[in-house]
């Protein structure tokens, strides 16, 4: 059940969990309906998973063959499309009692979708791909409009501006190149390549641009990922976020977090009151969700909790959904008893950006 | 001493007592003698064969290469693929090599005991018999002791790694430092091979004369010990590859070539591995660090992955094209697997519960899949293979019979592969 929080001033440093929504795998992404009234959620197994806030009744969409990746909604209707690691996307009428896969694009990226994004006017989906490419769908059949060319290696984040006309894409070697939707080629590029590592013994690039939100003035863009990255094995680093001044390109701020915390930062979203949350995946042993300023570096409030791959602002800009793993306890390495062999699993938190509710109509001690 | 592990973990370091152990071992070699057969003997030598041992160490994931489980409840978000061999699929991460099954054998069906870097490696490089109180030979080392020494004036063992070259003496195990490997730092030759324009002749043997003496003299003052014995074996085999500055003039490789086995680091080392082999090398081991995916799993074995598969490809090709697979075999393996079960980081962490190990070439049969896991990749199906199942194997394929071969040390004779294992014979040609 959701608290009757109505009239509760906004509040980051009073974040607290008002709804924790399991699921039996790790949740992979997520994001609150249009209308407020659902969260959905990509899993590591071939479903999509759909909560109703009010009651947290669950219901799963079947049509995937591999772990959904990224989801994105259409801004003013019904749809939701959800992409994976096949490259397969999917449109699905979200509010059906049992939706099934209203179109269907089986390729279209060659390898994983990595993420994806819907134009503010409604009518163009939009995908970025391990192959390197940035691709525009029509909304309402799924043909293809546009391919982005530009970007060298594997695409991982997406963000549109509020203007409506242009897109932020973030790559793995940390470019983000910055496009007019009505072009096929990069207008500039901003320079993150601090969140990537290379290292002299590495066998592969890590880190890269993982996760980007503009503010709701569109003057800032943030850019998440980690730098001084320390191998290719475990893959930790120290958290970063960059803050781009989006009329010059140039960098603003690096934010880091307080807590102890040792992956990239997976999920951003800029609060109404121009605040930045920011979620963190571990790598080694921790991880945290934490608030900035924009004009601060480190955060004014953080909470530990576990790992995290995707982070959603609600349309009454009230609640954070956090999508991530929950830890049953068993793994690690060496043998195993075969009866308690499972999978862990995995959960979208519902954050309250505000006091609860309880808490704000105690009277103060004198 | 330390290996470069990225867990840093105890499990990752090598003991003090470990290190002693492999020096004693190393200087009691006096008076060991193989017991080859003289016909068993006769016949290895007539069929020249050579190995080539790649070692991925960390730890490949078989579920993400040999034995993949889509749409399981640990098997990941990749495909899986069709081979060259009808009913038998591969990762899509290795499309090359799986249109090369035909000239493979996959054991599934790998269950060691050792979940630890630092004894795991060893564990399985030396086929791990129990509880016998000497370090064991690298596979390397047993075959530079078990088969004929080569006539050819090569190293019979030879390294190829990332970072330093050197003298692995301590490969060689009880079997003494004349059996450890040359190690050829990133592939190049040993530093000093090419002798300055500065230095005649004579003055250079004038100095070989001097080095001699002095190690003479250490060895009549009772310092016969491994360190001085692997000065000498280093530094004569660094003789030997003077004369063979050719192997290492890589303005004789074509772009294509090239091209074809991969710039990082895996593709420069295979091609240099098959020249070596081609020269009759007789056993080339290449070593990759780095395979110990504890996080981001998926993202850095679809990076990695592709980094042995089309090297890999290249080589057998090669091999195949040129005749050389009759007599060489080839070794494809890590020490342990990962785990089915995804940990918090997006990683597999070490299970040597149900890996897979593959082989190609001499002895091997080919197109042929030994064992088979649980549907959910967790536990193996029917039969369970240590690594003194696939050292009697490997032996056998070079040739030499485990069950009637010992070597002999200092009046102890010792097996050459665990007793209380066998064969597998379904992957034995």
């Amino acid at each position: 059940m959701i608290a009757d929080d109505a009239g509760l001033p906004l509040d980051a440093t009073k974040t607290w969990a008002t709804q924790t929504l399991e699921h039996d795998r790790p949740l992979l992404c997520c994001a609150f309906s249009p209308c407020g009234e659902y969260v959905v959620a990509g899993a590591q197994d071939e479903g999509v998973h759909r909560w109703q806030l009010e009651s947290g009744a669950k219901t799963s969409f079947a049509g995937h063959e591999s772990w959904v990746h990224s989801l994105a909604f259409h801004p003013k209707g019904k749809q939701l499309f959800t992409s994976d690691f096949h490259g397969a996307v999917h449109c699905w009428n979200y509010a059906d009692a049992n939706p099934r896969p209203v179109w269907s694009i089986p390729a279209a990226h060659d390898g994983w979708v990595v993420a994806t994004a819907v134009t503010r006017d409604g009518k163009h989906l939009i995908t970025a791909g391990n192959d390197t490419r940035v691709r525009l769908w029509e909304t309402a059949t799924g043909k293809p409009v546009a391919d982005l060319v530009g970007h060298e290696t594997e695409v991982y984040s997406l963000a549109l501006h509020p203007d409506g006309k242009t897109l932020a894409s973030g790559d793995l070697h940390g470019k983000i190149h910055v496009w007019n939707l009505s072009q096929t080629k990069p207008a500039r590029t901003l320079d993150a390549t601090v969140l990537m590592t290379r290292g002299e013994d590495f066998l592969a690039d890590v880190g890269g641009v993982r996760s980007l939100a503009f503010n709701a003035e569109g003057t800032l863009l943030a850019a998440g990922g980690m730098t001084d990255i320390k191998g290719n094995t475990f893959c930790p680093g120290t958290p970063a976020i960059l803050v781009f001044d989006w009329d010059t390109g140039k960098l603003q701020k690096t934010l880091r977090p307080q807590k102890k915390s040792d992956g990239p930062i997976k999920g951003l979203a800029f609060l109404a009151d121009g605040a930045l949350a920011g979620l963190g995946e571990h790598l080694n042993s921790a991880s945290s969700l934490e608030f900035w300023k924009p004009d601060g570096e480190t955060s004014f409030h953080a909470i530990g909790r576990n790992s995290g791959y995707s982070l959603h602002l609600h349309p009454d800009g009230r609640r954070l959904a956090a999508a991530g793993i929950v830890n049953n306890g068993r793994g690690g390495n060496g043998g195993v008893s075969l009866e308690e062999y499972v999978s862990h699993n995995g959960s979208v938190v519902i954050y309250a950006l505000h006091d609860k509710p309880a808490a704000a109509a105690k009277p103060k001690a004198s | 001493m330390t290996h470069p592990y990225a867990c840093g973990s105890s499990e990752h370091a090598i003991s003090r007592r470990r290190m002693l152990g492999t020096l004693a071992g190393a200087a009691g070699s006096v008076g060991l003698a193989s017991m080859l057969s003289p016909a068993m003997a006769a016949e290895i030598k007539r069929q020249n064969k050579q190995v080539l041992f790649i070692w991925l160490d960390g730890g490949i994931s078989q579920l993400e290469s040999w034995d993949p489980k889509p749409k399981t409840e640990f098997g990941g978000p990749f495909r899986s693929i069709p081979t060259s061999v009808p009913g038998v699929h591969f990762s899509e991460l290795v499309p090359e090599t799986a249109a090369r099954m035909d000239k493979l054998a996959v054991i599934r069906t790998m269950h060691t005991e050792d979940p630890n870097h630092s004894t795991g490696v060893p564990k399985i490089q030396r086929g791990s018999p129990k509880n016998r109180g000497v370090d064991y030979p690298f596979l390397g080392s047993a075959l530079a002791k078990l088969l004929p020494w080569p006539t050819n004036d090569l190293p019979p063992y030879m390294h190829i790694k990332p970072g330093r070259g050197g003298f692995q003496y301590q490969d060689a195990g009880f079997l003494g430092a004349k059996y450890g490997a040359l190690a050829l730092g990133e592939g190049r030759p040993p530093i000093h091979l090419y002798r300055p324009d500065s230095i005649s002749d004579e003055v250079d043997e004038a100095r070989n004369d001097l080095r001699r003496f002095v190690n003479s003299q250490y060895r009549q003052q009772g310092r016969r010990d491994a360190a001085v014995d692997a000065y000498e074996y280093s530094f004569q085999m660094a003789e030997q590859l003077m004369r063979r500055k050719d192997l290492f003039d890589e303005t004789v490789l074509s772009p294509q070539e090239v091209e074809r086995y991969g710039a990082h680091p895996l593709g420069r080392h295979l091609l240099q591995a098959r020249r070596l082999l081609e020269a009759g090398v007789q056993f080339v081991k290449v070593t990759s660090y780095h395979w110990d995916m504890h996080g981001d799993n998926f993202n850095m074995h679809r990076a990695l992955v592709p980094q042995i598969d089309r090297p890999f490809s290249a080589i057998l090709d090669d091999l195949s094209d040129r005749g050389m697979l009759d007599h060489v075999l080839v070794v494809l393996m890590s020490e342990f697997g990962r785990t089915p079960k995804i940990n918090t980081r997006i990683g597999r962490d070490h299970y040597p519960n149900a890996w897979s190990v593959v082989l190609a070439g001499a002895g091997i049969k080919t197109g042929v899949v030994a064992g088979k896991t649980t549907a959910n990749g967790v536990a193996c199906d029917d039969s369970e293979y240590d690594a003194g199942h696939l050292y009697h194997t490997l032996f056998q394929a070079m040739g030499i019979d485990p069950l009637t071969t010992e070597y002999m040390n200092n009046a102890q004779p010792l097996p050459i592969a665990h007793e209380e294992c066998s064969s597998i014979n379904e992957v034995l040609a």
